[in-house]
This record gives structure tokens, C-alpha cells and sequence, in this order.
């Protein structure tokens, strides 16, 4: 053990062990610059479309144009930066297909973002949408999956109203529906309980021939739901590369003329994450080598 | 018996009347009922858990324990957050009642509740959150070590992934060619045997596990077996 | 060496001033360099100004002799009949100033009520914004112009004059103002932003301030959101639907039995009342039962959905063919499809993987022998499933601070193009 450590000149050890006990602020500050220059260089690489953006993607286009689709905004600003570019996606390629759309949150911060969604992707790419006819804001409900559950037997139970008091009796776009099963597809960004691990419980259990259900998920909350795609949910876009990859597939096939940045946030995003990781990777790196350093090689590999 | 019994007698009857639910459309206006009692009392635990920080706060104030001044701060933002919000204050009137002012909508930054929605509320859990970046960075540094075989799996594994993420993976595996032997080796193909055989694998018992004691619970406390969520209130 | 590093993170001033001097020097010339790269003033916000105006009317009845005829020779005909129907219940309306149905004389304005007129501001993107603003501003000048009569009939003079006004009259009234609460708005959140981030050189009053201010509003806007969007509803326009109509819901449709909603309301009050009991020093069993329906409903709900979906469903999923072919599906089979390594492989470590992690996962027997051989494999796994889920929630992280670093270099600085 000695033998090997003694090859290391001294002075390239004990730099590497003191390396090894950096203030972590200068970790810290690594961080913000490995994001911040790619952001202001505008890194962008080219993403090619996985398996499961795929999935999700086919799940939307195969349902028939007309179809009623439930997106739900389970996250909050805390999540936002990850998933708001999926759901925008979802929206807009929901939109573009002419599905009829109910947008509905289990967070209470979620019908905020719906609402921005609505103003700034819905009526942005697609004026012509009529609120109550094409898309419909049901807006937020306390009981997290309560809400799911008494939906799966009575959506009038759970929504009496939609978010602005209009009665949902009145609405044309819920006429004639009673349960979510009178869905064809539902769609879950889903940032943690409540989310898409509920929808599938509480939802998909309930009546699992009668929608196809797409998720859209953090990284953090991703390895939870693993285990129901593809039998449970047709469909799963994981972190900001899913999102990246799906926006690719949507705005091939349904291009935007103007603001079109709000359609590419997830590709923009990529860019800082590829000097991040590389940081990341780095890091873990130079920890190993210091501890290798600190205690001998052998005795590291013991 | 006020105490013990009937909170027993409701926990059980409430619980038996989902599950029957699930087995027959009977009782299915029954757990409709219940259920949306469970939300409205959702939504009144919200209104609780404020309730709570209120009483904590204004206990550190009036016994000027160190830093009650920061809990005068909480408070304040709370009060004025909590008037703003229920007066409407700015709110957008209804186009088809605009002469019933809480009929307005306060989701712009127009409205006192939406302006603190955009510029205090959402800027301050979105960077809360973002600190985790920081940290996630700083612990894979220091607790990321290559010490035994498990270990390095899980580092390897964290590798792989980090790498198969961004473009450096398809960069570095794509001089494999797509049908040869090794054509698993390629980035795509590594993410997908990564998440869809092991971690899928792992998760999957991982929520066998959970299912099977979650439904022990339940029944447990459904059968007044475990009795201790009852205990104290 | 744990002493060292906190000596070195709690006690180094040397250190502490080099980082902030870092960061200060960092930031300011990040903050120059993009200011001289596109030049733009901070914390720009734009608003579209759409000012509505709306009267009150009431529904004029149609005549019952001359069916539901629209013109206004019509309308002045009933006229007198719906003057002898005064005292019927009337619908009254809130309509724009212009809705064609007052000419056609289905409306009649409502005398004595004030005409409400509000401003509705939307946020515009500022980048649109300024264009916008420029389109504006050159549309008007060119509509100012009158028209040049030459080589004009006096139809086509006066049509075009017509539609310069129409036209001219759009423009003047679309108002795109740059708006001072918005840009207030930002700074503040900058700041609040900022302010977070400070934590991460040191604990600090500036932070400690902001988290206040984080958990008195959150506490209050998540009660909130409860109030209007579940109580309101589903409690008190249920118990008192009258007045809440009056007040906030007046959408809200009428029940079709009131009695029976009023007194399936009355437990869900109840209950909540009893639940903020815990909130008074005495009689903490009376926040119990409360307690009790939401336990029991929880129970009972979780127990069905996780056996079916996180028990049954998983069963089921693991249960493939060991031995998988390059099509499963029929023709493909017919077609005789080739033996797939890959596949029967990702079938066979799928299975080997569920079962030695619950293995690991069963404690009632002891980790020996076989046993422990197996566990020891399912220990395996598990590393690869958190080393995987660690780097997805390296990317998960990330991202929310560049979304941060959006709004900061975006928003607030204007760095972007």
C-alpha cells in the first residue's frame, strides 16, 4: 500500500487531498457558472426522439381529432421549470390535433399555470378556441385523490363549476360526460403525490380500457412511476429531456409561426444541463481521486 | 366513548363503505358522499395548518423568543396576503356580473392575489427549490466514493446516466454501429436497459413492497387493530 | 476531518470575502458584458390595456301574436305589452354598449344603473411589445392621412374614408403601455430570488427575512386557494346558496332538491368546525372524528387501488415470456421471427431483479446462505435503480435553477435577444 502511494510526488497528494476538502461554496459557484455560460452562450444540441416520447406522442396523435383530453397540472412554480415546458407541449400538440380540452389541477399553485398556459400557449398558437366548446379550466380541488377518485364515478360531484363558477352542465364540451371514463385520453404533469402515480391508482385501476393515459414527470419523481409504463400509461416524458424530445416530435408535425421560443424552452434548457452533468461527472471524479489519494490505492479498492 | 369509540366506529365505517364501493355500484353514492366530505375537509385542513402557523407565531412574538422578529414578518405577509385575497382586492370584474365584485377573477397581476402569485409566491418556492442543484452538486462530490462493489454500481450507474443524458453519450457511442453485437453500448440503448430492465425491475418490487403494506395498514386500521392515529388527535 | 470543514465553512473569513468578491465580480461584469451585447432597460413589462363597458338590461318578451320577429317595427309594437307585464319576473342582462340585440330591440336598458367600466391588462411579451408598439405607431401615421380623392368615384371616396376611420379607430384604441406595477413586480421577485440564493454563501438576515415572507404567504395563498375554490363551492354555496349568489357565485345554477343538499352540507361542517378545534387549548378528542373520516377514507380508498395497481398489476407486468422473439406480434411469429438475446435477457434480469429485491426486502427470514446469496443480488439492483434515479434527479435539479437563471437573465436583466 505505501509502496504504491509513494510513486505520487507528495506535493500532487496533498493538493489532491486538500482538493478533496474544498469549501463546498466553490462547488457552489462552479455550478452557477456551468449554468449560467451556456445559457448566456446559447448551447443547443440536437435531441433525437426516445422510445417513450415516442409513446406519448403516438398516444395523442392516435386518438381521433374531437377527442376529450384531460390534462392535469399537478406541479407548481417549484417544478415549473421542468415541467411547464412539457406541458406546453402536450397542450399545444393536444390543441393542434383538435382534441377538445379540459384543463384541471390537483396542486393548488397548478390552476395558476394552466391559466398562464392557456393565455400565453392555447390561445397564443390557436385564437380561434373557444373557452366551454374547445377547452374548458376546471380549475383546482382540495382532497388530492379524492379528486381522482370521485371523478372516476361523478365529475359533477368533484366539479360542480368550472373555474370561473360557470355550472358544468352548461358547458358543451362536458356535455354528455359523466365520468372520467368518458375521456379517450388524460394527461398527468405530475411533479409528485398528487400526481401521476394517483391517477394511475385511482384513475386507470378504476376503469382501465376506457383512456389512454400519458405522463409527464419530474427526475426526481420518474424511477416511481417506471414500473407502470407501458401497461398502466401509454406514454411517460421524464425531466426536461423528455420534454425536449417530445417538443421536437410536436412542432415537426405542428409547427408555430410566431413566439415559437415558448415551444422550445425544454431544447434550450438541454444546453446547460450537458456542461452541468459534465461538471457533475467531473466532480464525482476528482472526489474519488482525492479519497484514492487520501488512503492509498489498495485500501481504496479494498 | 365520545373519546375512544365512535371516532373508531366512523374510521371503520368510512373505510368499509369505499371498500364495498369498489366491489359494488350500491354503495357507490355512499363513497361518493364520503369522499367528498374527505375533500372539503381537505380543503379545511389548509385553512387548519394556517391556523397553526398563526398560533406558533404569534406565541414566539408575545414571548420575545430569539429571532420573534422574523415571525412578525410571517405574519405580516401572511395578514396582507390573506386580505388582499379574500377582499378581491383589484380582482377583474366577471364580464356577465361585473356588479358583484367577488365574482371577479384575481388571476392577473392586475389583482393584489395574482401580483403576489407571480412576483413573490411562485419566484420564492421555484429558487427554494432550485438551491437543490447546489446541494445535489456538493453531496455527489462528497459522498459519491467508490468505497465497495455496491457502491460502484450505484456510482457507475449514476454515470451512465449522466452521460447517456446529453448529447456527449450519443457522441461517444455513436461509431457503433446499430446492428452490430455491441449495439447495446450505444447511448439510447444504455438509458433504455438502465431504466426500463434494472430500474424498472427494482422499483417494481420496491412497490410490491409498499402495496402490500399499505394494504396492511388499512386494514389494520379499518379493523380498529391499530388504534394509535386515533390515540391523541 | 469533519472538524476541519467546519471550521474552514464557519470560521474563515479569508474565504467568505474571496467568494463574494468572486460572485460580485462575476455578476457585474456578466451584467456589463450583456448590457453592452443588447442593449435594453431592466425589468421590462408590457401590458395590453382593454378597457370593457357594460350595462345593465333586461330582456324585452317577445310578443306572443307575432313570434319572435326581430326588426325594430317589431319591438316598437310590444312596446306597450310588456309594459302591462311590469310586475313579471324580468331577466335582466349585463351586455356591451353596442350588442346588436338593443337595435333589434330584444334589450332594453335598464334605466337608473350605473354603467360599469373596467380596464383589463394583459401581460405582453416585451419583445412582441416593442414591435407591436412600432406597428402601432407606423399604422397611425399612414391612417392619418386622409385619402387621396383623385381617380375616386365619390362611393369608393367615401368607403375608404370609412374604413380609414374604422381602421384608425382600432389603432388608437389598441393600448400597449409599458406598466409599472409589473416592473415593480420583477424587481421585488429579483430580489426575493437573490435573496434565496444568499443562503448559499451563509445563513444570513436577508435570507431569513425572505423565508418569512415565503411561509407567511404561501400559508396564506394556499388557504386561499382552499377557500375560493372548494369552501365556496362545495360548502357555503350548498348551505347558504342564496347568498352566495348574491355575493360571490352568481353563476351558481339552482339545486334540484336545496333541502337535502342544505343537510348533507350541515356534517361536512360540522366535521371541519370540529377539526379547527385543534386549534383551541381544550377538548382535543373533538378534532378526532374529523380525523376519523379522513383516515378511514384514506384507508379504504388506498387499500383496492394499491392492491390492483401497485400489487396485482405489477404481478402481472412481471410475469413476460422468458423467451422473447424479434416480433411478438402473430404475423411476425408466423413469419418466423428470430430468436431475440436481447430481449429474452431484458425478460429474465426483469424477473431475477423483482423477485432477489424482495427477497432482500423479507427480513422475517435471515440473510444466510441461499437466502443471503439472493438478497445480496436484489442489494445489486437496488444500487443500479438509485444510481439511475440519482442522475435523473441530477437533471431534475438542474433544471430548476436554469429556469431561476431564466428569469434573472431574462426577465429582469433583458439578456435575452
Amino acid at each position: 500500500m505505501k509502496q504504491r502511494n509513494e510513486q505520487l510526488p507528495p506535493g500532487i497528494r496533498g493538493f489532491l487531498i486538500r482538493m478533496g476538502q474544498i469549501d463546498r461554496r466553490w462547488i457552489y459557484l462552479a455550478v452557477a457558472v456551468a449554468i449560467a455560460a451556456p445559457m448566456l452562450a446559447r448551447l443547443r444540441f440536437p435531441e433525437v426522439p426516445g422510445r417513450m416520447a415516442q409513446a406519448t406522442f403516438d398516444a395523442i396523435e392516435s386518438i381521433p381529432p374531437g377527442s376529450r383530453v384531460l390534462i392535469a397540472y399537478d406541479f407548481d412554480p417549484a417544478s415549473a421549470a421542468e415541467l411547464e415546458p412539457m406541458a406546453n407541449a402536450v397542450l399545444h400538440h393536444c390543441a393542434s390535433k383538435g382534441h377538445r380540452i379540459a384543463l384541471m389541477a390537483l396542486w393548488p399553485l397548478g390552476k395558476q399555470l394552466a391559466d398562464d398556459a392557456i393565455r400565453d400557449i392555447l390561445l397564443e398558437y390557436h385564437p380561434e378556441k373557444v373557452e366551454g366548446v374547445d377547452y374548458v379550466q376546471l380549475g383546482f380541488k382540495t382532497g388530492n385523490e379524492g379528486v381522482i377518485k370521485l371523478m372516476s364515478t361523478s365529475i359533477a360531484e368533484a366539479y360542480a363549476a368550472d373555474a370561473s363558477g360557470k355550472p358544468i352542465t352548461q358547458i358543451p364540451l362536458l356535455e354528455g360526460v359523466r365520468t372520467i371514463g368518458d375521456f379517450q385520453l388524460i394527461a398527468s404533469i405530475s411533479a409528485g403525490t398528487p400526481g401521476a402515480q394517483q391517477w394511475v391508482q385511482y384513475g386507470d385501476s378504476a376503469m382501465p380500457d376506457a383512456f389512454k393515459f400519458v405522463a409527464g414527470t419530474t427526475g426526481v419523481q420518474s424511477s416511481q412511476l417506471l414500473p407502470y409504463y407501458p401497461k398502466q400509461m401509454e406514454g411517460m416524458l421524464i425531466a426536461i429531456k423528455g420534454a425536449a424530445e417530445y417538443e421536437m416530435l410536436v412542432t415537426e408535425k405542428y409547427p408555430v409561426t410566431r413566439s415559437a421560443d415558448r415551444l422550445a424552452l425544454g431544447r434550450e434548457r438541454m444546453g446547460p444541463q450537458f456542461v452541468a452533468h459534465l461538471l457533475l461527472i467531473g466532480l464525482i471524479v476528482l472526489g474519488n481521486v482525492s479519497m484514492l489519494a487520501a488512503r492509498g490505492w489498495k485500501g481504496a479498492a479494498r | 366513548m365520545l373519546q375512544r369509540t365512535i371516532p373508531l366506529l366512523i374510521l371503520s365505517a368510512s373505510g368499509l363503505i369505499l371498500i364495498l364501493s369498489y366491489f359494488s355500484p350500491i354503495t357507490e353514492t355512499w363513497s361518493e358522499q364520503v369522499v367528498s366530505w374527505f375533500n372539503i375537509l381537505a380543503g379545511v385542513a389548509f385553512v387548519l395548518g394556517a391556523g397553526n402557523l398563526l398560533a406558533v407565531n404569534l406565541e414566539k412574538i408575545s414571548s420575545k423568543r430569539p429571532g420573534w422578529a422574523y415571525s412578525a414578518i410571517t405574519l405580516v405577509s401572511f395578514g396582507a396576503m390573506l386580505v388582499v385575497g379574500l377582499s378581491k382586492w383589484g380582482a377583474v370584474p366577471d364580464a356577465k356580473h361585473p356588479d358583484v365584485h367577488l365574482a371577479g377573477s384575481q388571476d392577473s397581476t392586475q389583482a393584489g392575489y395574482g401580483w403576489a402569485y407571480e412576483y413573490v409566491l411562485s419566484p420564492l418556492t421555484a429558487t427554494m427549490f432550485a438551491l437543490l442543484a447546489f446541494y445535489v452538486a456538493s453531496a455527489a462530490f462528497r459522498a459519491f466514493r467508490a468505497k465497495n462493489f455496491e457502491a460502484i454500481l450505484l456510482l457507475g450507474t449514476a454515470f451512465i446516466i449522466l452521460l447517456v443524458q446529453i448529447a456527449a453519450g450519443a457522441f461517444l457511442t455513436n461509431w457503433i454501429p446499430e446492428d452490430s453485437f455491441f449495439a447495446f453500448l450505444r447511448a439510447e440503448s444504455l438509458k433504455a436497459i438502465v431504466t426500463e430492465v434494472f430500474q424498472t425491475a427494482g422499483m417494481r418490487a420496491i412497490l410490491i413492497g409498499i402495496a402490500l403494506g399499505t394494504a396492511a395498514t388499512s386494514l389494520r386500521l379499518i379493523l380498529g387493530i391499530d388504534r394509535s392515529a386515533l390515540s391523541k388527535g | 476531518m469533519s472538524a476541519d470543514r467546519a471550521q474552514q465553512s464557519s470560521g474563515a473569513p479569508k474565504s467568505d470575502t474571496r467568494l463574494w468578491i468572486a460572485l460580485l465580480i462575476f455578476g457585474a461584469v456578466g451584467i456589463f458584458a450583456g448590457k453592452l451585447w443588447r442593449p435594453g432597460p431592466l425589468a421590462e413589462a408590457y401590458v395590453e390595456v382593454v378597457t370593457e363597458t357594460r350595462v345593465l338590461a333586461e330582456v324585452v318578451p317577445a310578443p306572443t301574436t307575432q313570434g319572435t320577429s326581430t326588426d325594430v317595427q317589431s319591438a316598437e309594437t310590444v312596446a306597450p305589452t310588456s309594459l302591462e307585464q311590469e310586475n313579471a319576473p324580468t331577466t335582466r342582462v349585463w351586455v356591451e354598449l353596442d350588442d346588436p340585440r338593443f337595435k333589434s330591440g330584444e334589450l332594453r336598458r335598464v334605466e337608473g344603473v350605473a354603467t360599469e367600466v373596467w380596464d383589463e391588462r394583459a401581460k405582453v411579451d416585451p419583445k412582441k411589445a416593442r414591435e407591436q408598439i412600432a406597428a402601432l405607431e407606423s399604422d397611425a401615421e399612414k391612417l392619418s392621412a386622409p385619402t387621396d380623392p383623385t381617380g375616386l368615384t365619390r362611393e369608393e371616396f367615401e368607403a375608404r374614408e370609412a374604413a380609414r376611420m374604422n381602421a384608425l379607430k382600432v389603432v388608437e384604441s389598441t393600448r400597449i403601455v409599458a406598466s409599472p406595477r409589473d416592473s415593480i413586480g420583477i424587481w421585488i421577485a429579483a430580489l426575493l430570488t437573490l435573496g434565496i440564493f444568499s443562503f448559499l454563501v451563509r445563513d444570513n438576515p436577508f435570507y431569513k427575512v425572505v423565508e418569512s415572507i415565503l411561509i407567511g404567504v404561501s400559508a396564506a395563498y394556499w388557504m386561499l386557494v382552499a377557500f375560493w375554490s372548494t369552501l365556496v363551492p362545495d360548502l357555503f354555496a350548498k348551505l347558504a346558496p342564496d347568498l352566495v349568489r348574491a355575493t360571490m357565485l352568481p353563476g351558481l345554477a339552482p339545486s334540484e332538491h336545496p333541502g337535502k343538499d342544505f343537510l348533507l352540507a350541515l356534517i361536512p361542517l360540522a366535521l371541519g368546525m370540529m377539526l379547527l378545534w385543534r386549534l383551541a387549548p381544550r377538548g382535543a378528542w373533538i378534532a378526532v372524528w374529523p380525523l376519523a373520516v379522513v383516515i378511514g377514507t384514506f384507508a379504504g380508498m388506498r387499500l383496492t387501488a394499491s392492491i390492483e395497481a401497485d400489487f396485482m398489476a405489477q404481478i402481472a407486468a412481471t410475469m413476460k415470456p422468458l423467451v422473447a422473439y424479434t416480433s411478438s406480434s402473430a404475423e411476425g411469429a408466423a413469419a418466423g421471427s428470430a430468436f431475440d438475446l436481447g430481449g429474452t435477457l431484458a425478460g429474465i434480469l426483469g424477473v431475477v431483479g423483482v423477485i432477489t429485491v424482495l427477497v432482500y426486502f423479507f427480513f422475517s427470514l435471515e440473510h444466510k446462505g441461499v437466502v443471503g446469496k439472493t438478497a445480496r443480488v436484489g442489494v445489486w439492483f437496488l444500487m443500479i435503480t438509485f444510481g439511475a434515479a440519482f442522475g435523473f434527479t441530477v437533471m431534475g435539479r438542474i433544471t430548476l435553477l436554469v429556469g431561476r437563471f431564466d428569469f434573472l437573465f431574462n426577465d429582469w436583466l433583458g439578456l435575452s435577444p
